[in-house]
């Protein structure tokens, strides 16, 4: 009974908090605002409820204060009709490219909490806008609009000119791209005929494995850089080590990983070693050591990005400067520069949530960062800043305790 | 960039009757269609334009135009819009598929034949956004665009130099590229809209290409026909269906495969619900809502089973067998597999059954 109505409690507060920034933050609208289809989720639960077109911003903001939607999407494409019901009736005119970046597709990205799976998701985000989609696509800034997700993640979206008719075939190309899928080893190392050796009469071409070199273009010098950092992080490590991971490259066993390991380290040295490897050549190594090796140089640079957002054309996805429903943070807009030091769990926290302290009961002990400073929570009733009441109560970690009983069990913190 | 004056332009607007200069002198020089459907002057030009649907249609290959003359360069030129009225007056999707390969492939052949500059300006003229430096260079989504139907890894982006936005080709490549540009585009265009006067002046060629057509079909319907094979199926969906008739979980896209694979097939919702429940720990209410969906009962919509790219992308190819190498779809894999085992029963020959799918 009493769970009950703190969950409803829990509730109404969260719904005027929502208004309360709906009413004073405005939301960052896409182009094209007319033709996009909006999709929302309520506190209340259900469905979600889609196929909605506003004709105007005004429109949507009175539908946003009266119905105080918890989650707020747009379609990634614009259409003839967004309103209508089915997607064969709306027409679609084509859709910007969105790029979606979230921690559970890190991998190693559990088991390093909250703040560290945060920070592996912003490498990786400014992995792809640096190295993909600006140095190889040739996308400008101005035309990539990047946003925090309100939760584990980050959103690119593009709109260059030439992307937006793109059907979903093409654009999964473009995530195979980011992701190096189904890259043809032939591309990177090829043997080539490089000496011809007569004797008896009988003539044998020796052969050499060629690698492309840092500088050139797309994934050849992106996999001479991988197979650099491979060789430098080998180099790095005590012979037993190195040799333990020699040995997890495919198809090199006990024999060929000590070969390997004598070879590049041994015989080269460290310096002479990358020197080769930075030359483009190969030569050094039984041919299947270097496949693998090259293999392995292309492993350690694949970039990430989620790949059924990317190739559906009539996703919805999070409105920038609403809120998340499930996190209560926002969904920030972020320059590229601005990402280098953004900070969610600070940066993401709407001003409107004071710093006043609250109760609420806790479901079960947490541990987290938010503002800058740890907050270690025991299970029960606690006293916490309303920033992160709302966080907790969002996730469903914590409801509200109103009323002014069981003052002496409480803890500040 | 090609402008209408002197021989030499007409036999460029001739050789690419495609270009936006071919059309725009077409329409502004050219005499009304009605002359050139009736006129004994274009009656070189009706013949040209038939023969290019006819042959695309029997061998898939064009045959090259004679261009010494004006005369013949404007015969040449009419051909080309004739030839699509005609491939619309029919308006059948097959024909039009072999019409556009035909006439991209022709395109090529002539392409090969330029200078690398002269080729730039064709390409330029086809709204492609390319230039030449040593290689070619493309922008990568009007290569994506071009090469979405090209299956190979060769064809994979990923595959290829991109440097700010643009792909690094090779001539040859280039030249597949610019085909493959070609016959999108000409399956977007066609059919064109036809009237009655149209439809007339071609009514006796008309009835025989769709005599034609409808003769490939009914060969194709027969083969087609029998009950479906499960011992057919290519090995990712049929251990798809291993795995739900094992009532172990199956992702939300391997179950969308293997639900639009049977539909396909021609399983209704019914025979579909059925398989799913045996299952034993069977959702009723979600498993009905999803074969309902995909099958079209809801939605209206039915729904094609995924490429075999797709599958890969979703992680759902268990590794393609030999006769996998041939096709690039898994519906394609069923109507090989059983065209080649009727084809074997029929002979009567005792032949091993081609490689089982691998588990």
């Amino acid at each position: 009974m009493e769970a009950e109505e703190r969950v409803r409690t829990t509730l109404k507060y969260l719904k005027a908090k929502f208004k309360q920034y709906y009413e004073t933050t405005p939301l960052h609208l896409p182009p094209r605002f007319g033709r996009r289809e909006y999709g929302f989720i309520f506190f209340d639960g259900g469905y979600i409820q889609r196929h909605l077109a506003f004709s105007s911003e005004a429109d949507l903001y009175s539908f946003l204060r009266s119905r105080l939607p918890s989650h707020i999407y747009h379609s990634a494409a614009y259409y003839e009709n967004p309103g209508a019901p089915t997607m064969g009736e709306k027409g679609w005119m084509g859709a910007d490219l969105i790029f979606d970046l979230d921690a559970d597709h890190i991998p190693g990205s559990i088991g390093m909490g909250y703040k560290g799976m945060l920070e592996a998701v912003k490498d990786q985000v400014i992995r792809l806008i640096d190295e993909f989609l600006e140095q190889d696509m040739g996308f400008k800034s101005s035309e990539m609009t990047i946003s925090f997700s309100g939760a584990r993640g980050y959103h690119v979206h593009v709109r260059h000119q030439k992307i937006l008719i793109l059907k979903s075939h093409e654009r999964r190309e473009i995530v195979d791209y980011i992701t190096g899928t189904g890259l043809d080893i032939d591309f990177i190392a090829r043997s080539e005929p490089f000496e011809l050796k007569t004797y008896k009469e009988r003539s044998r071409t020796l052969k050499r494995l060629r690698i492309p070199t840092p500088s050139e273009p797309g994934w050849r010098g992106r996999a001479s850089r991988g197979i650099l950092r491979w060789v430098d992080q080998m180099s790095g490590l005590p012979e037993e080590e190195a040799l333990v991971e020699i040995r997890k490259l495919e198809g090199v066993g006990q024999a060929r990983s000590a070969k390997i390991y004598d070879t590049l380290f041994k015989r080269l040295g460290r310096e002479q070693a990358l020197e080769r490897v930075r030359s483009g050549v190969l030569d050094f190594l039984p041919r299947a050591g270097g496949l693998s090796i090259a293999a392995q140089g292309v492993n350690l640079m694949k970039g990430v990005t989620d790949e059924p957002v990317t190739s559906d054309i009539k996703r919805l996805i999070r409105v920038i400067g609403s809120l998340h429903g499930k996190t209560g943070l926002m969904v920030v807009p972020l320059t590229r520069d601005q990402l280098e030091d953004f900070d969610p769990l600070t940066d993401a926290i709407p001003p409107i949530y004071s710093h006043e302290t609250i109760r609420v009961h806790i479901q079960k002990g947490i541990e987290t960062d938010m503002m800058g400073e740890t907050f270690n929570l025991k299970r029960g009733k606690n006293r916490v800043p309303e920033y992160l009441a709302i966080f907790l109560m969002c996730r469903g970690m914590a409801t509200l305790v109103s009323g002014t009983h069981d003052e002496e069990s409480e803890e500040t913190v | 960039m090609f402008g209408g004056e002197g021989g030499l332009d007409l036999k460029v607007l001739a050789t690419y009757p495609f270009l936006p200069e071919a059309s725009r002198y077409i329409r502004e020089e050219g005499p009304p269609l009605e002359e050139v459907l009736e006129h004994r002057a274009f009656g070189n030009s009706r013949h040209l334009a038939k023969e290019k649907v006819f042959s695309s249609l029997e061998s898939g290959e064009l045959p090259e135009l004679p261009m010494s003359s004006p005369p013949e360069c404007l015969a040449a030129l009419y051909a080309y819009p004739l030839a699509r009225i005609l491939v619309s007056c029919v308006g059948d999707p097959f024909l039009i598929r072999r019409f556009s390969l035909a006439e991209a492939s022709l395109a090529r052949r002539r392409f090969s034949r330029e200078d690398p500059a002269f080729l730039m300006q064709l390409s330029q003229a086809l709204r492609l956004d390319s230039s030449i430096d040593g290689s070619y260079r493309l922008h990568f989504s009007d290569f994506l665009e071009a090469t979405k139907r090209l299956r190979g890894k060769e064809w994979k982006l990923i595959n290829h130099p991109v440097q700010s936005g643009y792909v690094i080709l090779s001539r040859e490549k280039f030249l597949r590229v610019l085909e493959g540009h070609l016959r999108n585009r000409f399956e977007e265009e066609l059919p064109l809209e036809v009237n009655e006067f149209l439809l007339e002046a071609f009514w006796e060629d008309v009835a025989k290409l769709r005599e034609m057509l409808q003769e490939r079909k009914s060969n194709l319907q027969s083969t087609d026909l029998g009950r479906i094979t499960v011992a057919n199926f290519p090995p990712c969906t049929q251990g798809l269906l291993a795995t739900v008739l094992a009532s172990e979980n199956v992702p939300h896209q391997g179950r969308f495969a293997l639900v639009s694979f049977l539909n396909n097939l021609g399983l209704g919702f019914e025979e579909i619900y059925r398989i799913f429940a045996s299952v034993p720990d069977f959702r009723e209410s979600v498993t009905r809502y999803q074969i309902e969906h995909i099958t079209g009962r809801i939605s209206g919509t039915e729904y094609t089973s995924p490429e075999c790219s797709t599958m890969k992308s979703y992680g759902l190819c268990p590794g393609p067998d030999s006769l996998c190498q041939r096709i690039t779809h898994p519906l394609g894999y069923y109507r090989l597999k059983t065209r080649t085992m009727s084809r074997r029963s029929e002979t009567g020959s005792m032949a091993k059954a081609p490689t089982p799918p691998e588990e």
